[in-house]
């Protein structure tokens, strides 16, 4: 052996001992102390989810379940659950049912089922141990409306922090807030604008073609515009920007009527109305001039929200104070020619202020459109930077960015989605490999990788770095301050998309699994989802293994950590 | 008026002179011969109902609108004698509770009363007599399929037939859980005669077991990422955000989503016997689409399940036609890819149909494909008229432009047991660049008589936005040079030619980009 290798034996000793073996042992000795009580669990084929919660305060998590017009609660005890004949059940009245859980209407640390029945009425049912208790009428006579059927509503929350939870009733275009009082009743509901989403189709003539309604009501959107520590209401719809200020302290919390709004259809007539006859085919993104934002966020460092307002290519700027912003007199009007896309607010020169981000757009034309269906081409997408002043912005931009965005034409586009989305169908005749990422060992600093194949679960532990906390911002087109000029080529995206697997089995390719757990049955349709169940700091697994016409299927693996109990 | 440019040769030459003063003519007859009403609506391309409110025999317009403030309301304009409309419109206001609204006449005083359908109910009005109190009244009670009513948008639910030929309206309900069928009685009374489920629980369990993957496309600019452009194909599984651990008081994206949906209910004659029959495509036990029929029986309404399914492919599209014009509704069957579009002719036999073994079919090799089955006169054989665009790669550094088809077949030389001939009678190809992108905005249609001789035209939004015709020779020829052309102010989108009165003239309905305009043909 020569000197010089022989004097580096130590170093790659210690190397080997302190960056392979040790992790590797220690690896390998989680994998030996994790351990699971395994349970078949049978559930009804119309249960659609399920809702882990502790619903008798006893520490160990419930499983809550919709079983076509009831729902029944899967109590575990300490041995597990009795999927058999371990539940208890309440039929629920009414054609339009809302539900959620809530800690305010049981014994102390219990949670509750509650109910919006039909929109009128809620019901709250508490638990006894391994029971539930008959209905409680909580509130009635609320004028509000849910879809048919049995659904999750989030509509227990304490809104004012008072400990106490209010009810957030979903009404025609509207929420109607009832903040409960300390004497268990609650107050006259605060209506608030909402962007309720609403898809309806109740008649046909294409023989495809379903029938029915999709709802998305947004969650009140609670912030602290004014910084004095209490929750605001923002409430943002295609007419207005509404804001109730919180009052502390105050009889009443929320005033009836928004403490400030900006009315959107207002800003909309101003811009003028889009007309395709006046249409400039030489400029069809000059239609930007009819665009608008509203950014509610604090540009000065007071912590108050100022209101950053662009039309078209306009950008005025309102203070904000402690009563709300100042719309009478904006504090700056930036005026960018060209076709302004967007504006955001982001620290670009790392002084602690955020600066502004204008984002402009080349002219397109319709000989553009023409070219590009069966050509490739390219758009440049600029962004100026208004270095923020304190008060204000720098009336001009300190720097430009360039962005190419390169596509191909838009037969080759079509084509190419067109071929991800058949091999997407072609996937659904495969079986698919379920992988999810879970805590499984007592070690934070990384995630665990679980992967159901061959009918077995693989344990990868400590595989995943945890997320940071934040993006990188324009992570995806490298920024730095020190370059000006990026480019994003749809066609890369697209055939990365073609050509990739599931991103996360790259993670643990050619790596032996930490552990495998053999099911001992096969699994037909499957997967695992992680879940806290018991009373450690360490993920349960639901491993369903089928779904057929009557039942869904599947292991629990409850963790055994006996440091636990 | 759209004219061809002459060289300066050609002003001199009678014959070109003779043409220029039969167009000026045709045209001036064109605009002459219409009572113009312009209407001009927040949202113009939302829907524009033409009924007759009053019972005067003229159509009236109806549509939906909303204002801050004042809420939902339906505003009727009422056709006048000479074919104009009332500048002042009936404003009819649209209860909360209100999720849509139809149109039936079932009261004895003239002309259509509104349907009103809430979630536990339909009810009917008259538009006209003001307001709600002692004018509503309830027809039947049922859990309506939607139950939130939109605060600012009306739907409008038209699936209003005489389904037993006994010239009572009747009530086809998607409900909770299936259709109910409600035969009219008159005076305002329904029976529920059918109940029927178009869902099975196989079609629950098997879309849950297909939704294995979630393709998404998402563009956009914000603070966090800067400028995002993701294209993503989730690989889901039924277990997919199947279970929630719930947290009390932490924030949510969203307070409710909740959808329902089952499949749609159509109405269609199937056996010609007067009474209508009632279709549906669902998920049949093999995993595979099933085209159900229930048939009517004569005092018995239909049947809980089907008289007739069969295993349908529901890759493309399927549609009820009437392909060979015997006044039954055969199936067409649409699949395209890209350029390359199949389509197959099923012909009715005895309403039913044999779906494995097409009558036809014809391949084409373009973009947005339709299929027109025509008569283009009384009693003229069928005529298959089909569109599409392509678009010329080869061309496209030289001169970017899109290409628009024509296609007409005629049955004069079709093969034995096929219906229509094998190649073209006529293909007319035009084409369209940026200079005259106006043109392309709707394709030319050849379903309607723009003269009212009889004989269908083919009519067509010109490069300049107005709305023109040309003859369609019986040798299947479009002509080359329009007969007819409406200029009007504003450049034309859309059109639509409908009768809105007793006479025989036709009228027009032309929408604009902010407007639209009705015109009212008269002798």
């Amino acid at each position: 052996m020569s000197r010089p290798l022989r004097s580096l034996l130590p170093s790659l000793s210690a190397y080997l001992f302190a960056g392979v073996l040790l992790p590797l042992a220690a690896t390998t000795l989680a994998a030996a102390a994790i351990d699971y009580t395994e349970q078949a669990f049978q559930f009804p084929a119309s249960v659609e989810n399920l809702v882990v919660a502790d619903t008798n305060g006893d520490g160990l998590n419930d499983l809550i379940a919709v079983v076509d017009d009831s729902i029944r609660i899967y109590f575990q005890s300490e041995t597990g659950f009795d999927f058999e004949a371990g539940f208890d059940s309440v039929q629920l009245p009414g054609t339009a049912i809302g539900w959620d859980l809530s800690t305010s209407y049981g014994a102390p640390g219990q949670a509750a089922l509650i109910a919006l029945i039909d929109g009128r009425e809620v019901l709250a049912w508490s638990i006894d141990k391994h029971s539930i208790t008959p209905p409680v009428s909580i509130i009635s006579g609320l004028g509000g409306y849910l879809a048919q059927g049995i659904n999750r509503l989030h509509f227990s929350r304490d809104v004012n922090a008072d400990g106490l939870a209010d009810l957030i009733v979903p009404g025609a275009g509207e929420l109607q807030l009832y903040l409960r009082t300390s004497a268990g009743d609650y107050s006259q509901p605060l209506h608030i604008k909402s962007d309720v989403q609403l898809r309806a189709n109740l008649e046909t003539r294409e023989l495809e073609r379903r029938v029915g309604q999709a709802i998305a009501i947004p969650a009140l959107q609670l912030r602290d515009i004014n910084a004095d520590g209490a929750d605001d209401i923002v409430s943002r719809t295609e007419a207005r920007l509404d804001v109730f200020l919180a009052n502390p302290g105050a009889a009443t919390y929320y005033a009836s009527t928004p403490s400030f709004t900006l009315d959107i259809t207002a800003i909309e007539e101003r811009l003028g109305e889009f007309d395709v006859d006046n249409l400039d085919f030489s400029n069809l993104t000059g239609v930007l001039a009819l665009t608008h934002e509203e950014i509610l966020e604090d540009m000065d460092g007071d912590n108050i929200a100022d209101l950053l307002l662009r039309e078209g290519g306009k950008v005025s700027l309102f203070g904000g104070s402690s009563l709300g912003i100042d719309m009478s007199q904006p504090r700056q009007v930036l005026r960018s020619s060209g076709n302004v896309l967007s504006t955001f607010l982001y620290d670009e020169n790392e002084d602690g202020l955020k600066d502004l981000w204008l984002w402009r757009v080349e002219s397109i034309s319709v000989s553009d459109l023409f070219v590009w269906l069966a050509l490739s081409g390219s758009v440049a997408i600029e962004a100026f930077i208004y270095p923020n002043e304190g008060e204000r912005f720098a009336r001009r931009p300190s720097r430009q960015i360039t962005v190419e965005l390169k596509f191909p034409s838009a037969i080759r586009m079509a084509t190419s989605l067109r071929e991800i989305r058949n091999d997407n169908l072609d996937a659904r005749n495969r079986p698919a490999t379920p992988v999810r990422i879970a805590d499984l060992d007592a070690d934070p600093s990384a995630r665990d990788l679980l992967v159901l194949i061959n009918n077995e679960v693989s344990l990868f532990l400590n595989s995943i770095e945890p997320e940071p906390a934040q993006r990188p911002f324009l992570g995806a087109l490298g920024y730095s301050r020190q370059r000006n000029n990026y480019e994003i080529d749809v066609r890369e995206v697209i055939d990365s998309l073609g050509a990739e697997s599931n991103p996360l089995m790259t993670r643990v390719e050619n790596r032996t699994p930490d552990r495998r757990i053999p099911l001992g049955v096969s699994v037909n349709i499957g997967d695992i989802i992680p879940a806290r169940l018991n009373r450690d700091a360490r993920d349960d697994l639901l491993v369903f293994t089928d779904l057929n016409h009557s039942h869904i299927e599947g292991i629990l693996l409850l963790s055994n950590d006996a440091n636990a109990r | 008026m759209s004219l061809p440019f002459p060289s300066r040769a050609a002003w001199a030459r009678p014959a070109y002179l003779l043409m220029l003063v039969l167009q000026l003519a045709s045209t001036a007859f064109a605009q002459g011969n219409y009572t113009a009403f312009e209407l001009k609506r927040s949202d113009n391309f939302e829907p524009l109902f033409t009924e007759d409110m009053n019972g005067d025999g003229a159509l009236d317009l109806v549509y939906a609108e909303y204002q801050e403030g004042i809420g939902r309301e339906l505003l009727v304009y009422l056709q006048l004698e000479d074919g104009s409309f009332d500048a002042t419109p009936v404003h009819v206001e649209v209860k909360t509770e209100i999720i849509a609204v139809g149109f039936a006449d079932l009261r004895p005083t003239p002309g259509t009363e509104l349907l009103l359908y809430a979630n536990n109910g339909v009810y009917s009005l008259n538009a006209l007599q003001p307001g709600y109190a002692g004018n509503i009244r309830q027809l039947v009670s049922w859990n309506l399929i939607a139950s939130m009513p939109s605060l600012e948008r009306v739907e409008f639910f038209d699936n209003v037939r005489d389904l037993n030929n006994d010239g009572l309206i009747d009530l086809i309900l998607p409900g909770i859980d299936s259709y109910g069928i409600f035969f009219g009685k008159g005076d305002e009374q329904f029976e529920l005669v059918s109940l029927i489920n178009t869902s099975n629980e196989s079609t629950e369990v098997l879309a849950r077991q297909n939704a294995r993957s979630r393709f998404s496309a998402n563009v956009g600019i914000n603070a966090e990422e800067g400028i995002v452009l993701r294209v993503t194909a989730n690989a889901r599984t039924p277990f997919t955000d199947f279970v929630e651990q719930w947290q009390e008081d932490t924030a949510k994206s969203a307070l409710l989503q909740a959808e329902r949906w089952m499949p749609g209910l159509i109405t269609v004659n199937l056996n010609g016997d007067a009474l209508l029959d009632l279709a549906y495509v669902n998920v049949g036990e093999d995993g595979l689409g099933q085209l159900n029929v229930h048939l009517q029986q004569a005092d018995n309404g239909f049947a809980e399940t089907p008289d007739w399914f069969c295993s349908v492919d529901t890759r493309g599209a399927l549609r009820f036609v009437d392909i060979n014009l015997d006044g039954l509704p055969d199936l067409l069957r649409m699949r395209g890819e890209g350029d390359e579009s199949v389509s197959q002719f099923f012909l009715n036999r005895d309403g039913q149909f044999d779906l494995q073994k097409p009558d036809q079919v014809m391949r084409f090799s373009g973009y947005d494909v339709r299929l027109n089955f025509l008569r283009l006169e009384a009693g003229a054989a069928p005529v298959l008229n089909v569109s599409y665009y392509t678009i010329p790669v080869v061309d496209a550094i030289r001169n970017a432009s899109i290409n628009r088809i024509q296609l007409l077949y005629g049955n004069d030389q079709a093969e034995t047991g096929q219906l229509f001939n094998r190649r073209p009678d006529s293909r007319l190809e035009e084409s369209f660049s940026a200079a005259n992108v106006r043109g392309l905005s709707e394709q030319m249609s050849l379903r309607f008589d723009v003269d009212g001789d009889g004989r269908n035209d083919a009519l067509y939004i010109t490069d300049n936005g107005t709305l023109a015709a040309r003859r369609i020779e019986p040798d299947l020829q479009i002509a080359a040079t329009p007969f007819w052309e409406y200029v009007s102010t504003r450049s034309v989108f859309q059109f639509d030619v409908l009768s809105l009165n007793a006479d025989s003239m036709p009228d027009l309905i032309l929408r604009h980009g902010t407007a639209t305009s009705v015109l009212v043909g008269h002798q």
